[in-house]
């Protein structure tokens, strides 16, 4: 898969600017804040129609707009699809495939599927525990676009439910609500247990390749016991445990279980990564678990973008020349740096020069 | 965007702009429309607004619109009073009556369950429903609410509330479009309708 052309139009910075991808690799260059990550951005949008920085639109559309217009022309298996795309500020997005309108802008979930890397990647092992089930939940939907529908109405019922439980509600009023949960949530840690086994093998691979002697190893962490891949046994698990924690959540006033307090444990070793990973080694463990994903999505057939956001500065040799590796067998690479000097030697790309608004391929003053 | 034009028009694009579906854009275009309009015109709409406020009640039985006490279909003596399908708004009840399929009578609820709008059991005209049911002659019930969390869990709500009067009660199926082609649903549908599929050699 690749992106042939991406047009932006009062998307953060830009205007209105075209760009067209003519090699396998393709590097932005530019200051800090000269909107490098504003146009990968963009593409991480496409893929799972929500920023990587931040929940709402509106940030996203360029000043004194209401909304703004992703334009992408992707390439897969020999056949061109274009993707028009409406961020709006107050009402729904509205989406386009091959210029016929959509019902639902979920239907363009699938058609541009990305692997990105970016410095804050580091929360993926020192963060909350919802940066690494928003990971989870990402590659989820970029495996399977129905679970987006699927989480989107998990979190809604949770919302509906808190509201209930906060304000004391009678239990018969909880019960429409229960029957939901209980299914939405079944079916959403089935499917985060059934990616956890499927990356684990990948992630541990890149990790010993990244020459690290610990054994890196993925579990998926519930708040209830005894959960599998199996969406039907969770059922019954978790109708027992609404009749178990009925009195503590009337209490607490929220909801005290669900794939929404879950969390993904990363062993180093014998002991968790967060808290007793180095720098280094926590930096081993974001990339293998980006590598572990971008692994397991072509082992199954797909071919992802890989985006590569600022994070060369970072890394010393060893993680560079993985790093590397891994763009020769994507398809297509996006990568962004500050300098050029940081980008790894013998890399073979265009380079595109960005300053504020504008994207080019001369450098400025040249 | 705001207060770009003086007095009386930019009033008027502030009352069309709080109307639903009608953003700021078009808004200023219907104002504009209006003022370039014949007085004739302009007057009708001005009529026929204050006219449904004055005129427009909802029926005492069902809670649909009604320009009487009670509305067309609950005075039609042709109507079964065996059966109430139990839709969310006056709308469904148009929608439904289109399919000519349903010759029992209606209930409107004025909204489904929605917590975080604040809308609970007790501000719909869930009362009122349970009222009529006591009535022996009703002995089936359609949930006919959108297929949706809220809708759903409405529902799920009735169902429970209904049970107990040991009444027939059935939900809307949700699955395929007439007319439409499989490949072009999508998985949520598909698989809803997967889950209602029905046997066919009985």
């Amino acid at each position: 898969m690749r992106i042939k052309q991406l047009s932006l139009q009062n998307f953060r910075s830009y205007l209105n600017v075209t760009i067209n991808f003519t090699s396998k690799t393709t590097t932005f260059i530019g200051d800090n804040g000269a909107g490098k990550t504003n146009i990968v951005e963009a593409i991480i949008y496409l893929a799972f129609l929500s920023s990587h920085r931040v929940s709402q639109n509106q940030p996203l559309i360029l000043l004194g707009n209401q909304q703004a217009i992703i334009r992408a022309e992707i390439e897969k298996e020999n056949r061109t699809l274009q993707i028009d795309l409406e961020v709006n500020a107050n009402k729904a997005n509205r989406a386009r495939i091959n210029q016929n309108p959509t019902r639902s802008q979920k239907e363009i979930l699938g058609a541009c599927q990305v692997v990105h890397f970016s410095p804050e990647d580091l929360d993926l092992v020192r963060g909350d525990p919802g940066t690494r089930r928003d990971f989870l939940d990402r590659l989820l939907i970029t495996r399977s676009p129905r679970l987006a529908g699927v989480s989107a109405d998990y979190e809604r019922v949770i919302k509906q439910r808190n509201v209930l439980l906060k304000t004391r509600a009678a239990q018969s009023a909880l019960v429409p609500w229960n029957e939901q949960l209980v299914v939405l949530a079944s079916n959403l840690t089935a499917e985060r247990i059934a990616l956890c086994e499927a990356l684990n093998p990948w992630a541990t691979q890149n990790y010993s390749n990244l020459n690290e002697t610990k054994l890196m190893k993925l579990d998926y962490k519930s708040s209830t016991e005894g959960l599998s891949n199996n969406p039907n046994l969770n059922i019954e698990i978790y109708k027992k445990q609404i009749q178990d924690l009925q009195y503590q959540e009337i209490e607490r006033g929220t909801t005290l279980f669900g794939p929404h307090r879950d969390d993904l444990l990363i062993q180093l070793g014998d002991f968790p990564a967060k808290g007793y990973a180095s720098h280094g080694e926590s930096w081993s463990v974001a990339i293998s678990l980006r590598l572990g994903a971008f692994d397991l999505l072509r082992n199954e057939g797909s071919d992802p973008i890989l985006i590569l956001d600022d994070v060369f500065a970072e890394l010393d040799t060893t993680r560079r020349l993985q790093l590397m590796a891994a763009t020769q067998k994507a398809e297509q690479t996006i990568i962004t740096a500050a300098v050029e000097g940081d980008l790894p030697e013998g890399l073979e790309t265009e380079r595109f020069y960005v300053t504020p608004g504008v994207v080019s391929l001369k450098k400025r003053g040249l | 965007m705001s207060g770009m034009y003086e007095g009386a028009i930019q009033d008027l694009i502030d009352a069309l702009g709080r109307l639903p579906g009608i953003g700021p854009k078009s808004a200023q275009r219907i104002a504009f429309h209006i003022l370039q309009s014949d007085a004739e015109i302009a007057g009708a709409l001005v009529d026929a607004i204050r006219t449904v406020k004055e005129r427009v009640k909802f029926c005492t039985e069902c809670g649909n619109v009604s320009e009487e006490m009670q509305c067309r279909i609950c005075r039609d003596p042709r109507r079964e009073n065996t059966s109430i399908c139990v839709v969310e708004e006056s709308k469904d009840v148009i929608a439904i009556e289109r399919t000519r399929e349903f010759r029992g009578k209606y209930h409107v609820l004025g909204g489904a369950i929605s917590p975080i709008d604040g809308i609970g059991p007790e501000q719909l005209r869930i009362r009122e429903l349970m009222t009529r049911l006591a009535d022996s002659s009703v002995t089936e019930i359609i949930l006919a609410t959108d297929p949706n969390l809220e809708g759903e869990a409405t529902a799920t709500y009735l169902a429970r509330l209904i049970k107990p009067l040991g009444l027939k009660v059935s939900r809307l199926a949700s699955g395929l479009p007439v007319g439409g082609d499989l490949e072009y649903a999508d998985e949520v549908t598909l698989g809803r309708a997967f889950e209602g599929r029905r046997t066919v050699n009985e």
